[in-house]
């Protein structure tokens, strides 16, 4: 953790600022030292070949006082130079070292040291002229102290020269440091300016370029939903500050985006719940219309089922069979009617309503109309509104074969497609048929209608199949004319 | 970030490295002083770049063979009293040994005597002189020299041969001896001898003008030997402007000059004689080097072997070679002798 921050607090934009300004600094500072050392050295360079000329020049000017006081001494007896010779003497000899230790060349070196060694020659040669009496002042001593001066006064053209000669190498080799040095500089001057060019074009990038990112992509949310907005990802190399912003601006916009989908999520329910509440109102209503016709019915219908009972036991008593079957038929059919009117039922037992409902009819038509059961059982158990096909069939009986003297077919057929979890209940019968323009009717009529209410037919069956499947139920009428009708009912229900 | 402070560190480093090597290689001095056991002093009677600047050169191999120093002191116009005047300077400073060209003239024998009364040791090349207490003799065997040019000259040559001969000085020894050779070598043909003999005082000067003189005055002269090396440049190129009636001429040098071979080449002259100059100065200072040691030489003459180069084996040969060689000069200036000259 230590070592993440330590290494994201390098790519800090101040560090980088920071060090980018120290290494300049640093860079000038150190030239600035070798500029003032080569200055030093060139300096000194050239107080030593100055100095070195200079020396060659004390030794031969101190030479000539020492022999003109010699000289003098010798002619008028001057003895100036028995308090000076010492002096003199260990000046030249000074001199004459430092004059060797020159790296001139082997030549010099040779002419430098002959020269030293006539000088001591000249200094014993020197003593000896001090030493003698006055009267023999110029002696052979003093002639050959005055040969050898002469000698080494000779040597001072080619030395002179030698020194001159080394003094002008050196200076064509300073002159090429210098120029090396400069050209050097130079170099590295310019390499270092790219370098910083480059550098700082890179720094500033690393600045811009993420804030010139988040820029466009903050300019982006005008453009779009906050929903469909996605986070900003830098493809620049970008500093620790714009990464923290970019990651804070992203936490920002995900957060935005959770809330409004939360808010849109709570607007679907509210709509939802709202829906459920008007379903429910409208449930409530076929509830209380259902309910109120029932009990406007009860009072007839309970006076016409008792009616119907003692009619029943009346004809059994007369031997009416036939009849009393009838009415036991009529009776639980009402009785199916009262129980169930407002109530939910297996399907099962719509189907054994439904079956009574038939046999009535089959007494009532005869031969013109035969009913068919074709039944598939597997979902029979599916709870359905009850009363529902009785009206369908009754329809296929008014609007279809009703009026068919003979070969009148209704069928009542059931199926389960197990694919679409389906059961379908279907009536089919082969009476006229409706007219395509007729039949579209029919079906607005049955889904559009505002007050199914109302109505007892196929509207009311279509209305009370959609509340009570939550809109999941179908049901759909096609109709081929003078051929066959068919009314079919789509139930969702899938094997348990 | 980290890569980029390495790299300049690393730049850094490099500049450095540069800057100092440039400042000390310009603080340092390529020159060091050399420790040597013994300090020779060589005075030729010229300073040049061909006989003299070879021998020289031969004396600084030396040098570095055996630990010396050998300073060279020439002029550029023969003079004996100036000579003498160096050898008396140069025993002032006392050298350990003294090399220089015999001669007879009394200023120079007189300080090679100097020379011998301070205890320095004096070997004289090229040419000797018995009188100056020298150490050795180191050079040509000058009288077999010139009997060697009487037998080159005569063999094959049209007789009667009547040559000239062409000296630096006949108060030279080396030069008389080389005449003498010739001379005595030439008696032994009846018809052949010597016409004239031209002095030149070793100035070619001195050569142009006289020799055409010479020739017009003996037109009996069909042969010339160049005792010396001066005229030994300068007789083929004075001949060729004499014109066609001079090309029968036969000519015998001494010495091997790039002129000299040059004139082998083309043909004009028949060839040249020469000793190996550079084994003259070696063993000069090698002798002197012992001596100093307290080993004196075996022999008191070292004779060189006269080298007959002539167009048969001029392949072989290569003019005088002195790069290096600094002579000192008596007005104090210093010459350095790079290319090829007598």
């Amino acid at each position: 953790m230590a070592s993440t921050q330590r290494k994201s607090s390098a790519d800090t934009t101040q560090r980088k600022l920071n060090t980018f300004f120290a290494q300049n600094i640093f860079f000038v500072f150190l030239l600035t030292i070798c500029t003032v050392l080569f200055c030093l050295l060139s300096d000194l360079r050239y107080r030593q070949l100055g100095h070195q000329q200079m020396e060659l020049h004390n030794f031969y000017r101190n030479l000539e006082t020492l022999h003109s006081q010699l000289t003098a001494y010798a002619a008028r007896g001057d003895d100036t130079i028995l308090k000076a010779k010492e002096t003199s003497l260990s000046c030249l000899k000074d001199s004459a070292k430092v004059l060797a230790d020159i790296p001139v060349d082997a030549v010099y070196q040779r002419d430098m040291a002959d020269t030293a060694l006539m000088l001591d020659r000249y200094s014993a040669a020197l003593d000896q002229v001090l030493s003698s009496l006055r009267p023999d002042r110029r002696n052979h001593s003093y002639y050959e102290a005055d040969s050898i001066y002469s000698a080494i006064n000779a040597g001072f053209r080619s030395l002179n020269f030698q020194i001159l000669e080394h003094t002008n190498r050196k200076m064509e080799t300073f002159q090429k440091t210098q120029r090396h040095f400069i050209t050097l500089i130079t170099l590295f001057l310019a390499f270092m300016i790219g370098a910083d060019v480059i550098y700082s074009i890179r720094l500033s990038h690393s600045i811009v370029d993420p804030i010139t990112e988040l820029t466009t992509s903050i300019q982006g949310l005008y453009l779009t939903h906050v929903e469909d907005y996605r986070e900003v990802s830098l493809f620049c190399a970008s500093n620790q500050e714009m990464n923290i912003l970019v990651s804070v601006f992203n936490s920002m916009i995900k957060t935005i985006q959770g809330q409004m989908e939360k808010i849109r999520e709570n607007a679907d329910i509210a709509i939802k719940l709202h829906q459920k509440e008007v379903e429910n109102l409208q449930i409530a209503n076929l509830l209380r219309t259902s309910q109120l016709k029932a009990l406007q019915m009860q009072i007839n219908p309970h006076f016409l089922f008792n009616t119907l009972n003692m009619i029943s036991q009346t004809a059994y008593v007369e031997d009416a069979e036939q009849t009393s079957l009838l009415l036991d038929s009529t009776a639980a059919l009402l009785r199916y009617a009262l129980d169930s009117a407002a109530r939910e039922v297996p399907l099962s037992k719509e189907m054994e309503n439904l079956g009574i409902y038939v046999s009535l009819l089959e007494h009532r038509f005869g031969g013109r109309i035969r009913f068919t059961f074709d039944l598939d059982e597997t979902f029979h158990s599916i709870t359905v509104p009850a009363l529902i096909l009785q009206p369908l069939v009754e329809n296929a009986i008014t609007h279809g074969v009703g009026m068919y003297l003979k070969g009148g077919q209704v069928t009542i057929r059931t199926q389960y497609d197990a694919e679409r979890g389906l059961g379908i209940i279907s009536i089919l019968d082969n009476g006229a048929g409706i007219e395509p323009e007729d039949l579209e009717h029919v079906r607005r009529e049955m889904k559009e209608s505002s007050h199914p209410e109302q109505k007892l037919g196929l509207s009311n069956v279509y209305a009370r199949l959609r509340i009570f499947f939550h809109n999941t139920a179908d049901m759909e009428i096609t109709s081929i004319p003078n051929v066959e009708t068919e009314v079919s009912i789509f139930l969702p229900w899938k094997i348990p | 970030m980290k890569k980029t402070f390495n790299g300049l560190i690393m730049l850094f480093s490099v500049f450095f490295w540069i800057f100092f090597s440039t400042i000390l290689g310009f603080d340092s001095d390529n020159t060091e002083n050399i420790s040597y056991d013994h300090r020779f002093t060589f005075i030729s009677p010229f300073a040049n770049a061909g006989y003299w600047g070879s021998i020289a050169k031969g004396m600084t191999v030396a040098d570095q063979t055996f630990g010396a120093n050998t300073k060279f002191i020439g002029f550029l116009e023969s003079d004996a009293d100036s000579m003498g005047q160096a050898i008396q300077a140069e025993i002032l400073s006392c050298p350990d040994g003294l090399i220089t060209a015999g001669s007879s003239h009394p200023p120079v024998v007189n300080a090679l005597k100097d020379a011998a009364n301070a205890g320095i040791p004096v070997v004289l090349i090229d040419n000797d002189n018995r009188d100056t207490d020298r150490l050795c003799y180191i050079g040509a065997d000058n009288y077999e020299m010139g009997r060697l040019a009487g037998k080159i000259m005569t063999e094959g040559a049209r007789q009667p041969l009547r040559a000239a001969v062409i000296i630096g000085s006949s108060s030279s020894e080396n030069q008389q001896q080389r005449l003498k050779g010739f001379e005595d070598q030439l008696t032994l043909h009846p018809d052949c001898g010597v016409e004239a003999v031209l002095e030149a005082n070793y100035s070619l000067l001195t050569i142009r003008e006289m020799l055409p003189s010479l020739l017009c005055d003996h037109p009996a002269i069909n042969a010339i030997f160049c005792a010396e090396g001066y005229s030994s440049i300068i007789t083929g190129e004075i001949l060729d402007a004499m014109g066609p009636e001079y090309s029968h001429i036969r000519v015998v040098a001494s010495g091997h000059t790039a002129e000299i071979l040059d004139h082998i080449a083309s043909g004009r002259y028949h060839c040249t004689i020469t000793q190996d100059c550079e084994i003259m100065g070696q063993l000069a200072v090698e002798i002197l080097k012992n001596y100093k040691n307290g080993v004196p030489p075996k022999q008191d003459a070292i004779y060189l072997e006269n080298i007959c180069i002539s167009r048969e084996n001029l392949d072989n040969a290569a003019p005088y070679e002195s790069e290096g060689v600094t002579w000192h000069l008596p007005n104090g200036n210093l010459l350095q002798t790079p290319h090829s000259e007598n």
